[in-house]
């Protein structure tokens, strides 16, 4: 796609199209404009008002999370348990080298996270398109769509999540209309995993109400530019709602990345938290929840820690690095 | 907000100075349980943790509200959780330096906690232990010191669903004199005879039931040393067990039984009346058959009377400890006498946390029990005197062992390792959960 | 918006006959309600095995019960140490909190993030995502020592605080994301009409946001409410106990579970977010029309 395809402008292009009004402010008021002392004065007020906005946010981020985040690092070259801990220097890394488990948890996550954020995001953009068309009833099927969503890990869910994949279980009452003979999914160690995978995807509801909202922020005259211009339907979603949409799809997927490869209460729904059948569920967090809780190995549960906290920021600097070239701001940085 | 630990002042300092003291302050709680259990003078404000559900709750604030009314000068923080969630806030808080004064334990984690310094010594701190049962008293006790004492105690059993097992044509056996082998041929025998399952196959990677078989060849899971105290050959055969009753379609499909351990007991075959048998504890009887809605009968474990020795052993429920770090130890004390010794006390509990350690309330409350834990208290009547010395008080780590024998369980059940494959796989991950 | 009923392009539209509409509509319907359905399955389950007696909730997988247990409603509500509606409270309470907690610090932090200047900027934003990956079961012994050496466990304030202090990160991200995708002219327009950066924030910025403010609401509202981990460490007093903490105070996993009870306060426990969800929506909608972006 390029920008040529249709006539529809983008806002950093938009000068020309815009309507009048306080959007179209002259350029030559901006303060990068403004020269000499006046500048840098503007300059200093401009972070002495940065410091103000942000200072409930960097108390927290000190006093909160980064304080206990050095503990936690402190606390994974120890053998930390229940009070009690010596250091041990890098015993810990060292045998996450030597851990099948460990492995085995890190291929999982890693299965689960790359089958359904895709999935569950394509799952939600469609719905919010079709729900932004503003039909009657809309409102009603959107709040349905949400339940899910509304659910969290309860209990009810984790029961009833076992008997629809169970052996016996509504899935395969419905394959066997079409003679098919089922397995029960939630159980076996080929399956139980894709359970999960459905189980995410079906609880789409928070990606979809942040499309929505995105969607809402498009100005409809793009579209009725578009429309002037002769773009059908798949045109204007393609030039018109995706480059809009992509700031967006692009928080959706950073944020649902890093949700899946935390993943946690899932897990607990199909093994009540024991990775099982044959680890085939063992996320990495639960993982890390076992050594640390279940065994009160603290010391290794805040080296898997780490270890998944650096799994993550490769992926999310990733992220960020190739959204360069695909995600689209209206702003001008 | 009392101040639970000796060196919480400098802590507080420290925690207040930022993000140092964040860091620095988990290490330091180490420093500040040591000192512990040493207060004369208490500030007579207990926290009293335990598990359970609604009616465990409701009768335990009764308990505590009788408690309350003849002590002055004493108060209570009840706090009731669920059993895992209650493992959680445990180990945050006791690993934050802020444990409960009161706690109900478990066998599994008792070790753990004890060998961290958790947990206060209780054997003259002014609890009467007079009458409780001598049995009770071993199973709390780590190298000569009581740091939990058993509410009340349990027995493994088969219980067996009479109707379902008339409607297959087998007759009930004599739990006395069987063995393992009739155990065998009995599922089969039920499977092929109904439509109801012999036995739904969830127990198989219980390492309590393991354990008995182990017990009867003169082994055991764990030496007192805290070492595994069985041969491979022991552990073989059980695997073996499981295999030929797979292989004879007698136990459920492998994802079947799966599906079924996941689920819990409510949901599992013995409870909805698709199965027939299952290896369960006595005290998890009344909850069984209020989801049937019908009687279980309860049989003892095959192979008691054909082998070296009876394995069958009576565990305590659960146990009552206190913390050591505790802000009034005399309080505390006074708090679980009277749990174990109180008739206000025995007269709300009854069977529910076991049938009562202490052995003149146990014989005292024996005819107001309801049916169900009539049932199990008989059970453990008629048993008891066939018995021997129970097994030692699992070492550190054991927590983490029935995880590790329910994945290798279950990975055996799909085909995808051998019996000594098993074996082997459960002896290298024990031996690294414990740390031998 | 000034779209088409059909999935049909403009163009062709015109040939189509009043009554193919008609049928394509009804077919469009047809496969939401059919979707709806799969959505909404597992309310119907819960709602089912509210009202079926103990005995056939596992062994009866319809969804009408044989008979009508309308007590285990009042069983539930009264079967815990306080009635129900204690809980309920207590939940509110650390909702209420949590909301204007994370609308007036992550607005805030999100406003300078997108619009202002200032040294490390690149450096902090990059720290605020750091933290949305931190995984919690690692930190939380480490915040719970700091919180109970503020005396803080056994009350609201851990709960409540931090969300005063912005650290959930996702919301900062949210709101970033929005404000960056709002025209920048209509900050540089305030300031010419004599705006400071906090009047840019509370008079222009802020009212364009009410999108991004609805959805922190009603996230925070939910993922509050169902919070397991944080209220289960945190409130251990009975008193102070919640509705997440109490539906797992029908339970045993070894012992006797009051599933009806359960089952029942679950759908209870459903409606405040539920409602809280319908008018957020209703409320998110009216938002954006009265905003000046159309």
């Amino acid at each position: 796609m390029t920008d040529n395809d249709v006539a529809v402008v983008r806002p950093k292009q938009r000068s020309s199209g815009a309507p009048p009004g306080p959007a179209a402010s002259a350029p030559s008021m901006r303060p990068e404009r403004v020269r000499g002392r006046a500048r840098r004065s503007i300059r200093s007020r401009e972070r002495w008002a940065a410091l103000s906005f942000l200072s409930p946010w960097l108390i927290g981020l000190l006093a909160i999370t980064i304080g206990p985040m050095i503990a936690s690092f402190y606390l994974s070259f120890t053998d930390y348990s229940l009070g009690y801990g010596e250091w041990v220097g890098g015993e810990n890394y060292a045998r996450m080298l030597d851990d099948p488990r460990l492995a085995n948890a890190i291929k999982v996550t890693a299965v689960y996270t790359f089958v359904s954020v895709p999935l569950q995001l394509a799952a939600a953009l469609l719905l919010a398109i079709v729900l932004d068309r503003g039909l009657r009833g809309m409102a009603f099927y959107r709040s349905i769509f949400y339940l899910p969503s509304l659910l969290g890990g309860s209990v009810a869910i984790a029961i009833m999540w076992r008997q629809v994949f169970g052996t016996e279980g509504l899935v395969n009452q419905v394959l066997a209309i079409f003679g098919i003979q089922g397995e029960g999914w939630v159980s076996h160690p080929d399956y139980a995993l894709g359970t999960l995978i459905i189980l995410h995807v079906w609880t789409f509801g928070s990606p979809m109400i942040i499309f929505l909202a995105g969607l809402r922020q498009i100005p409809t005259m793009y579209y009725e530019a578009a429309k002037i211009d002769g773009a059908g339907v798949m045109q204007r979603f393609v030039s018109v709602t995706l480059p809009l949409l992509t700031p967006i799809i692009f928080f959706n997927l950073v944020l649902q990345i890093i949700n899946s490869f935390q993943s946690f209460t899932q897990a607990f729904i199909i093994s009540s938290g024991k990775g099982g059948p044959a680890d085939s569920t063992m996320f990495l967090t639960l993982y890390l929840y076992d050594q640390g809780f279940t065994q009160f190995d603290m010391g290794y549960a805040s080296a898997i820690a780490w270890l998944l906290l650096a799994i993550i920021a490769i992926f999310t600097a990733l992220n960020f690095l190739m959204s360069k070239f695909w995600v689209f701001y209206g702003d001008n940085d | 907000m009392k101040s639970s630990n000796p060196s919480g002042v400098s802590r507080r300092t420290l925690a207040k100075a930022g993000i140092f003291g964040a860091a620095s302050a988990p290490l330091l709680a180490a420093c500040g349980n040591d000192g512990g259990g040493g207060a004369d003078k208490g500030d007579g404000e207990l926290d009293f943790w335990w598990w359970g559900s609604d009616p465990r709750h409701e009768y335990t604030q009764k308990i505590v509200d009788a408690f309350l009314a003849k002590n002055d000068g004493i108060t209570i923080k009840p706090s009731p959780n669920e059993f895992d969630a209650y493992w959680d806030a445990l180990n945050v808080s006791v690993s934050g330096g802020n444990a409960p004064d009161v706690l109900q334990q478990d066998e599994r984690y008792l070790r753990d906690y004890a060998d961290k310094n958790a947990l206060l010594a209780l054997d003259d701190i002014g609890i009467d232990l007079s009458n409780v049962d001598e049995a009770a008293i071993k199973a709390g006790q780590l190298d000569g010191e009581t740091y939990g004492i058993a509410t009340g105690l349990n027995s493994l059993c088969l219980m067996v669903n009479p109707v379902l097992l008339e409607a297959s044509g087998v007759a009930m056996p004599d739990d006395k004199t069987w063995t393992w082998a009739d155990f065998q041929q009995f599922i089969v025998d039920i499977t092929n005879g109904g439509d109801a399952i012999g036995n739904s196959g969830i127990s198989f990677n219980n390492e309590s039931l393991f354990n008995v078989f182990a017990r009867q060849k003169g082994e055991s899971l764990y030496t007192p040393e805290g070492k595994l105290g069985f041969s491979d050959a022991t552990m073989n055969e059980w695997w073996q067990m499981v295999v030929d009753l797979r292989d004879a379609g007698a136990i459920p499909e492998p994802s079947k039984i799966v599906e079924a351990y996941a689920a819990g007991q409510d949901q599992a075959p013995l409870a909805t009346g698709t199965g027939v048998t299952e290896f369960y504890w006595t005290n998890q009887v009344g909850a069984i058959q209020k989801v049937l809605g019908g009687e279980l009968v309860l049989l003892r474990i095959p192979g008691e009377s054909a082998g070296a020795q009876p394995g069958m052993y009576l565990k305590s429920a659960m146990f009552w400890s206190i913390a050591r770090s505790t802000s009034d130890q005399a309080a505390a004390a006074k708090l679980v006498d009277f749990l174990l010794n109180d008739d206000a006390s025995i007269d709300l509990m009854l069977g529910d946390r076991g049938l009562p350690s202490n052995t003149a309330q146990r014989d005292r409350v024996l005819p107001m029990l309801p049916p169900d834990q009539a049932l199990a208290a008989d059970f453990i009547a008629a048993l008891t005197p066939d018995l021997v010395e129970g097994p030692p008080v699992p070492p550190v780590g054991a927590g983490g062992v029935a995880d590790v024998m329910l994945g290798l369980y279950e990975t055996l059940l799909f085909d995808s390792t051998s019996v000594e494959e098993t074996t082997a796989g459960f002896i290298e991950q024990t031996n690294a959960a414990i740390g031998s | 918006m000034t779209e088409t009923p059909t999935p049909a392009p403009s163009k062709p539209r015109a040939k189509q006959s009043p009554a193919t509409l008609g049928v394509k509509r009804f077919v469009f319907h047809l496969v939401l309600i059919g979707a709806a359905m799969v959505m909404i399955y597992p309310l119907l389950w819960m709602l089912s095995a509210s009202l079926k007696p103990i005995d056939e909730i596992f062994a009866d997988p319809g969804l009408i019960p044989s008979t009508w247990e309308w007590g285990n409603y009042a069983d539930g509500w009264n079967a815990l140490p306080h009635p129900f509606e204690k809980y309920i409270w207590n939940s509110m309470i650390i909702v209420a909190g949590s909301i204007l907690g994370n609308l007036v610090s992550c607005s805030m932090a999100a406003y300078a993030f997108a619009r202002l200047r200032f040294p490390m900027r690149g450096m902090l934003f990059a720290i605020m995502l750091g933290t949305i990956m931190l995984p919690i079961h690692v930190v939380i012994i480490p915040q719970y020592i700091l919180f109970n050496n503020l005396g803080w466990v056994d009350t609201f304030w851990p709960l409540i605080v931090p969300k005063l202090l912005a650290t959930d990160a996702f919301f900062i991200f949210l709101m970033v994301q929005f404000i960056r995708g709002l025209p920048k002219e209509l900050d540089e327009a305030a300031s010419i009409d004599g705006c400071g950066y906090w009047g840019t924030y509370l008079r222009v910025i802020m009212p364009l946001c009410m999108p991004a403010l609805a959805t922190t609401a009603i996230f925070t509202f939910i993922w509050t409410w169902n919070d397991f981990y944080s209220q289960l460490i945190y409130l251990r007093d009975i008193d102070l106990q919640t509705v997440p903490l109490a539906l797992r105070l029908f339970m045993d996993s070894t012992g006797t579970t009051n599933w009806g009870a359960l089952f029942a306060m679950s759908i209870v426990a459903l409606g405040p977010i539920f409602g809280f969800f319908l008018a957020g929506q209703r409320y998110l909608v009216r938002g954006i029309a009265t905003t000046g972006i159309k």
